[in-house]
Formats: structure tokens, C-alpha cells, sequence
């Protein structure tokens, strides 16, 4: 494994590995205790429709990924604060739309599959400098709004009719977390692909939720474990030739299992 | 006769929600120091009588005014107890966090990185003052029913608001520490107005000085008793099995001293055995 490090590839992979930790702690804390989940599979599927998309349009599947989910997340966030009660059906509805259109667009453009697939499965082994860069400013934007505003973020997760009545703009901070977290699955999603994003956004925090007392130990807790899931599964990947992605869930997955039959700190 | 101020008012206010009319021409004045009870079947609009006091919801007509200005406007003057449905129940924080929260805005905390000394002293007050002081450093997971009430109602005054508005505050939670509960709320009146959400007819007797009971209108009654004629008028049956579940008739019963001593509360009021 060490060895492996003198690779760019392999370091570019660690890299991405510990970033994608680091976003996935902090805002899969948001999406457990938001209870976003749905709302994050909902922005990682229609993400698929950007890729298909900027592919039959000749452009960056990146950018093509970046702005279709965008566009669907808006679109599922206000549901949520307009049309509540059925807004899971409704992003269910987008969810399968964003990924039927990606299917759609793959069809009609020759030639593109195997770059598809990277999408659906992940490829941290390939992932590129610029991925590197968006990730680290992607986290630096979080940590700035997140250390900044860290009180009205609390109070937002925790009881959003008395937060509104303290004043704290509540709708502002629901759009926001909400195009936070659709940029965050995009990168993401060429890390452990779209299959995989929802655990590595749940999983970690849902195991770190039994021992945490405050929403940022919950947030660092989970940013810890998510770097060994990624580390160990990466180092299991290379070692016996698997799928890093797949590798990093199962990991995670295991570990998740073993914590149910924990004790936790709150009974 | 009253002459304290006004505390909260609603002059024909409306509320549809999706086309639905919600709450029709619905005014009232709660005078300042008020026990005020609002009582009505599900679906009725108490929640959002009270979201709408507190400036959550927007009235579709007419004025809503907290000591004179809209809830909007002066966000201090009213500390929410919203009902607490333990839907939040594993969510990571301690007690004294979450009164922390109510110093946010207005009436709380300076702008600034992190709540201050004076807001913790500020907290474990308001704690102390619901006898919850011992558990600032507990989960809110950890804590009964009970005791989440008090710190959520803590939470409510360390903004030190001039109304309290209070969601079902007794929902779920056990005689003993149901009475308890009311009896504290009637010592706040000495300070604030106090306005609850209750099914419970028992929690009016000797507590309330004032009922409403809103089922689309608002029928008030400046008086602690549930009077003859008022069910009718809001329900058009017997009330007291749609709202006390079974509760005797005897927990109505009129006071011989009550303040609204001109009507009198008989057995015969409500048309069934």
C-alpha cells in the first residue's frame, strides 16, 4: 500500500478519499437529522441526467452534472417547503425522471458507455487535479458558512418553527444547504459513483449519531469514520483487485451493522 | 373590568390553506396577564391560530397584532412552545444547547461567533426556573416526556417574551406532571400573557381566565369555565366527548363564584346520558 504512494493516481486517490470524508461527515450529518436522504438519492439520480445530457451536447459531463442537479435540487427543496406532505413522492418522481434522461441521452450518443458506467460505480482511481480542487473549495465554503453561522445551523436542524421565530432565516439556510449538498453529491459521485453516494452520506453519521451529545461531535465523529471506511476500503480495493467504491460501502456497511449491537452513550 | 393592554389581538383575520378556508373572520382580544385556553376538535385550526400569532403563518385577511405590533415585526415579544411530537428525538444536543437557541435574534444574543456568558447564565436561569436546572448537561434523547416539556418551555422564556404561546404542552405526559405543569404556567401569568393549545377540558377549571374554542370561527370567553351554549355553537353537538375523550360531565362544572355567574352550567346542557 505505501509503496503505492510514490503512484500520482494512488496519492490523487488518498486525497480525494480524505476530502470526500471530510463533506460527507459534515453535511451527511445534516441529511441524517434533516432527514434529507431521500432528497440526496433524489439529486444523485438526476445527476445522472446532467452527465447523459452535457455527453450528447459535446460538453463537460462534469459541468452538465453540476447544473441539471442543481436545477432539480432547487426544484426539490422547494417542494419540500411548498408541497411538504407529498414531497417524497414528488422527488421520486424527479429522481427517476433525471435518471431516465440520462439514459435517454446515453442512447442517443454513440460511442460513450464505459464513461457512463464510471458514473454509476465510481472511479476513485482516476480521479483528476481539478476534481481535487472543486472538492477542497467546495469544503472550504462549508467550514466558512458552517463555523460562521454554526448557532442559526443548529437551531435550523433542530426545531425550524421556533428558529423561524428567533429569527433566523430559515428558508435561506434550507436553499442553501440544499445546492451545498447537490455540488457535494456530484463530486461525490466520481468518488463511489450515484449507487453508493446515499450511504456514504448516511451511514457514517447513523453510526456516529449513538455517541454524539451535539450536531458538531456528531459532524466529527462521522468525518473520522468516514476517512477509515474510504482509507480501508481503498487499501482492501487495490489488495485483492475490487471495486474501491463498492469496497469502501461494504466496509462501512459492516461496521454499521456491528454498531447496533453497541450500547450507546443515550439509551 | 379589565384595563391592563392589550396583549394580542386578531381583527377579521382569514386563512386559507390550498383553497380551503382554515379560519374564518376570526377576532379576538387577549388581554395583558391572560390564561388563555384554546380548545377545539383536530383539524379545527388551534396550531394554526397560533402559528399565525406567531408571524409562521400569514393571514390571507385581516390584522394580527402582539402588544401593538405585528409578529414579524417585533419577533421578542412572543416565546413559542411548539408541540413536541418526539419526531426529534434522537437529535444530538444537550438541554442547556437547546435554550440556548432561544436567544438567538431579537431578543437574544449580540451577533457574534459563539453564545456569550450571559446568555449560558441566561439558560440555566430560565432551567432553573422549570426545575430542570440538574439536567443542562443531558441529552434531550435521555429525558422524559416530562422533563423535555419543561426544557422546551425554558427554552421559550429565556428570551424573557411578553406571551407564551404553547402547542399542546400537555400532550403525553402523565396527571402528576400534567398539574404540576399548570400550576407553573399559572404563576408565569403573574409575568407574561399566557396563551395554550389544550385537548384537555380538566386543565381549565380554577386555572384558565379565559377559553376559546376554535373550530374555523373563534368563540371567546373571558372566563375560566366552559359555559353552556359555547360547545354548540363551535361543534353544534355535545362537546365534551369530542374534546375530553370520556372525561365527566362534573370537571365543567360552573363555579358558584365564577366570574360569568349569570349562566349556569346544567346537566341537562348537553342532550345524551
Amino acid at each position: 500500500m505505501i509503496e503505492l504512494l510514490q503512484f500520482e493516481f494512488m496519492r490523487n486517490a488518498l486525497w480525494a478519499a480524505l476530502l470526500c470524508s471530510a463533506l460527507c461527515g459534515i453535511l451527511g450529518t445534516l441529511v441524517v437529522v434533516k432527514r434529507y436522504v431521500i432528497l440526496a438519492g433524489g439529486i444523485a439520480h438526476a445527476a445522472y441526467g446532467g452527465v447523459g445530457l452535457a455527453l450528447f451536447l459535446g460538453i463537460s459531463p462534469q459541468l452538465g452534472a453540476v447544473g441539471f442537479s442543481l436545477v432539480l435540487a432547487l426544484l426539490m427543496a422547494w417542494v419540500m417547503l411548498k408541497r411538504e406532505s407529498r414531497a417524497d413522492a414528488i422527488i421520486g418522481v424527479l429522481w427517476a425522471a433525471g435518471m431516465a434522461a440520462g439514459v435517454i441521452f446515453a442512447d442517443l450518443t454513440p460511442g460513450y458507455g464505459s464513461d457512463l458506467m464510471s458514473y454509476l460505480f465510481g472511479s476513485i482511481l482516476t480521479v483528476a487535479r481539478t476534481d481535487l480542487s472543486m472538492m477542497g473549495g467546495l469544503l472550504a465554503v462549508v467550514l466558512g458558512a458552517g463555523l460562521f453561522r454554526h448557532r442559526e445551523i443548529a437551531a435550523f436542524s433542530f426545531d425550524e418553527d421556533f428558529a423561524r421565530t428567533r429569527g433566523v432565516p430559515v428558508t435561506l439556510l434550507h436553499f442553501g444547504v440544499v445546492v451545498v449538498l447537490s455540488m457535494a453529491v456530484v463530486l461525490i459521485i466520481r468518488i463511489v459513483g450515484l449507487i453508493l453516494v446515499i450511504a456514504l452520506l448516511t451511514i457514517p453519521p447513523s453510526v456516529a449519531e449513538k455517541f454524539s451529545r451535539s450536531l458538531w461531535s456528531m459532524m466529527g465523529i462521522s468525518c473520522v469514520l468516514s476517512t477509515i471506511f474510504s482509507i480501508s476500503g481503498l487499501a482492501l480495493a487495490v489488495r485483492f483487485n475490487l471495486t474501491a467504491g463498492a469496497v469502501i460501502i461494504a466496509v462501512a456497511s459492516v461496521v454499521y451493522l456491528l454498531s447496533l449491537a453497541l450500547p450507546g452513550r443515550r439509551s | 373590568m379589565r384595563t391592563a393592554e392589550t396583549a394580542l389581538s386578531f381583527s377579521g383575520v382569514n386563512f386559507s390553506y390550498g383553497g380551503d378556508s382554515v379560519l374564518k373572520d376570526v377576532s379576538f382580544s387577549v388581554p395583558e396577564g391572560e390564561f388563555l385556553v384554546i380548545m377545539g376538535p383536530n383539524g379545527g385550526g388551534k396550531t394554526t391560530l397560533l402559528k399565525l400569532a406567531l408571524g409562521l403563518l400569514a393571514p390571507s385577511s385581516g390584522t394580527i397584532r402582539i402588544h401593538g405590533r405585528s409578529p414579524e415585526e417585533d419577533r421578542s415579544a412572543a416565546g413559542y412552545v411548539p408541540q413536541d411530537a418526539g419526531r426529534n428525538r434522537d437529535f444530538p444536543i444537550t438541554a442547556l444547547e437547546a435554550v440556548l437557541q432561544g436567544r438567538l435574534g431579537a431578543g437574544g444574543a449580540p451577533a457574534g461567533l459563539f453564545y456569550g456568558e450571559a446568555d449560558k447564565r441566561a439558560a440555566l436561569y430560565a432551567l432553573e426556573r422549570m426545575g430542570v436546572e440538574h439536567l443542562a448537561r443531558r441529552a434531550m434523547g435521555e429525558l422524559s416526556q416530562g422533563q423535555r416539556q419543561r426544557v422546551l418551555i425554558a427554552r421559550a422564556l429565556v428570551s424573557e417574551p411578553k406571551v407564551l404561546l404553547l402547542d399542546e404542552p400537555l400532550a403525553s405526559i402523565d396527571p402528576d406532571t400534567r398539574g404540576m405543569l399548570m400550576k407553573e404556567l399559572t404563576e408565569l401569568c403573574s409575568r407574561m400573557t399566557v396563551v395554550m393549545v389544550s385537548h384537555d377540558v380538566s386543565t381549565i377549571p380554577g386555572r384558565a381566565t379565559a377559553v376559546a374554542c376554535v373550530n374555523r370561527s373563534v368563540f371567546y370567553h373571558d372566563a375560566g369555565e366552559i359555559l353552556p351554549g359555547m360547545f354548540e355553537k363551535a361543534w353544534g353537538t355535545c362537546p365534551v366527548e369530542m374534546v375530553a375523550h370520556g372525561i365527566p360531565h362534573r370537571v365543567l362544572a360552573v363555579h358558584p363564584h365564577g366570574r360569568n355567574s349569570g349562566h349556569e352550567h346544567t346537566e341537562g346542557t348537553c342532550s345524551h346520558d
